[in-house]
C-alpha cells in the first residue's frame, strides 16, 4: 500500500493553469514529490535526469503530445514500467483505445476533482495511505 | 475595439450558431457567425489569424475565487477547462502555433449591484488565466452594468458587440447563475466510458 508522500509524480501539461490545478489536487491527496514539465520535450529531458514513480500527462500538447511521450517512455528501458495516466479533454473511446495499445495505465477526463484523481491513481499503483 | 450602432453586413447574411453557457464551438466557415448573450458570464473569442479558424466559449464561475485555496477550486477548474478546450481545439484545427492566436474577451457585467460583483470576479479569472498562459488580450469589452450580445465571425476574427438594456440584463444574469450552479455546483461530470 503506497504512501502518497513517498510517491514521486511528474505532471506534464503545456498549460500552467492545468499544471497548477493538478498539483493542487495531488497535494490535497498527500503527494509531496511533484515534478512539473511544461511540455512533452521538457518531460523527456527531466526523465533523463531523475526517475519518477508516476506520470500524469495531458494529451494535447504543442511539441510532443501525450501519446508520443507515452511511446517514448515505454521504449526507454529505465521508464518503460513507470505508470502513466493520460489526461484528456473528452472521453474519446478510440483515442483511449489507441493509448491502451501503447501501454497507458489509466486515463482521466478534465475537469476532474480530487476523488476522481485518487481513484485513477489507486487503480494504477494501489490504495494510497 | 470600436462599438458601432449597426450590424455590419458580414454578420447579417450568415448562419448563426448560439453558444450557450458551458458550450464552445470552433469553425473555419466564412458563413458562420457564433453568437452569445452575456450578463455576468464571460466569453472568449479565439482566432488563428493565419489559418482563419476561430472559436467562442461561454462560461460563468459560480463560486468565486478569493483565497489561495479557492484558486484551484471546482469553479476555477471548470473555467480553466473551458478556456483550455477552446484554445486546444482552435490550435488543432489551425496552425497549432500559439503565437498566431488572437484572443478577445467579453462580458462580466455587474448587472445586479446589490449582489457580489460576480462579473468582476469572472473578469479577474479570465485575465489571470490568459496572463498565466502567456496570451495577450487582443480586444475586450468587459464589466459595466449591462448585458451584451456578442457576435463573432470565427473565420475572420471580427466581433460585433451590442449592449443590452438593464431589464434584459437582470433576467440574463439571474438565469446565468441558476444555470451555472446546476451545471457545476461542485459535482463533476462522469466520463462516459470506463475501460479500467
Amino acid at each position: 500500500m503506497p504512501k502518497a508522500s513517498a510517491v514521486s509524480v511528474m505532471i506534464v501539461d503545456d498549460q500552467q493553469s492545468m499544471r497548477g490545478i493538478c498539483k493542487y489536487i495531488l497535494t490535497q491527496l498527500g503527494f509531496k514529490e511533484i515534478v512539473e514539465a511544461r511540455s512533452g520535450r521538457d518531460a523527456l529531458g527531466k526523465l533523463e535526469k531523475a526517475s519518477v514513480d508516476l506520470i500524469i500527462s495531458d494529451w494535447n500538447m504543442d511539441d510532443i503530445d501525450g501519446l508520443t511521450l507515452l511511446k517514448v517512455v515505454r521504449k526507454h528501458p529505465r521508464t518503460t514500467a513507470v505508470p502513466f495516466i493520460m489526461a484528456t479533454g473528452r472521453s474519446d473511446k478510440e483515442q483511449v483505445k489507441e493509448a491502451i495499445t501503447f501501454g497507458v495505465n489509466n486515463y482521466i477526463v478534465k475537469p476532474y476533482d480530487a476523488s476522481t484523481m485518487r481513484r485513477r491513481i489507486e487503480a494504477v499503483i494501489g490504495a494510497l495511505t | 475595439m470600436a462599438l458601432r450602432q449597426t450590424l455590419p453586413a458580414e454578420f447579417d447574411r450568415s448562419v448563426v450558431t448560439t453558444i450557450h453557457q458551458g458550450d464552445y464551438r470552433v469553425s473555419d466557415q466564412t458563413a458562420v457567425t457564433l453568437s452569445t448573450v452575456l450578463g455576468s458570464c464571460v466569453s472568449a473569442c479565439v482566432h488563428d489569424a493565419v489559418a482563419r479558424v476561430g472559436g467562442m466559449n461561454h462560461f460563468l464561475l459560480a463560486e468565486q475565487p478569493g483565497s489561495a485555496r479557492e484558486k484551484f477550486g471546482a469553479s476555477a477548474r471548470y473555467g480553466a477547462f473551458a478556456m483550455e478546450r477552446l484554445i486546444n481545439r482552435v490550435l488543432s484545427l489551425g496552425t497549432g502555433d500559439k503565437a498566431n492566436l488572437e484572443i478577445k474577451i467579453f462580458g462580466g457585467g455587474r448587472i445586479n449591484t446589490a449582489l457580489d460583483d460576480v462579473g468582476g470576479k469572472n473578469i479577474d479569472f479570465v485575465r489571470g488565466f490568459l496572463r498565466a498562459e502567456g496570451y495577450d488580450i487582443a480586444g475586450h469589452d468587459l464589466g459595466g452594468n449591462f448585458a451584451r450580445r456578442v457576435l463573432f465571425k470565427p473565420a475572420s476574427g471580427r466581433v460585433f458587440v451590442k449592449r443590452l438594456d438593464s431589464a434584459a440584463g437582470m433576467l440574463i444574469a439571474t438565469q446565468e447563475l441558476v444555470d451555472a450552479r446546476s451545471k457545476h455546483g461542485g459535482k463533476q461530470a462522469l466520463p462516459d466510458i470506463e475501460l479500467f
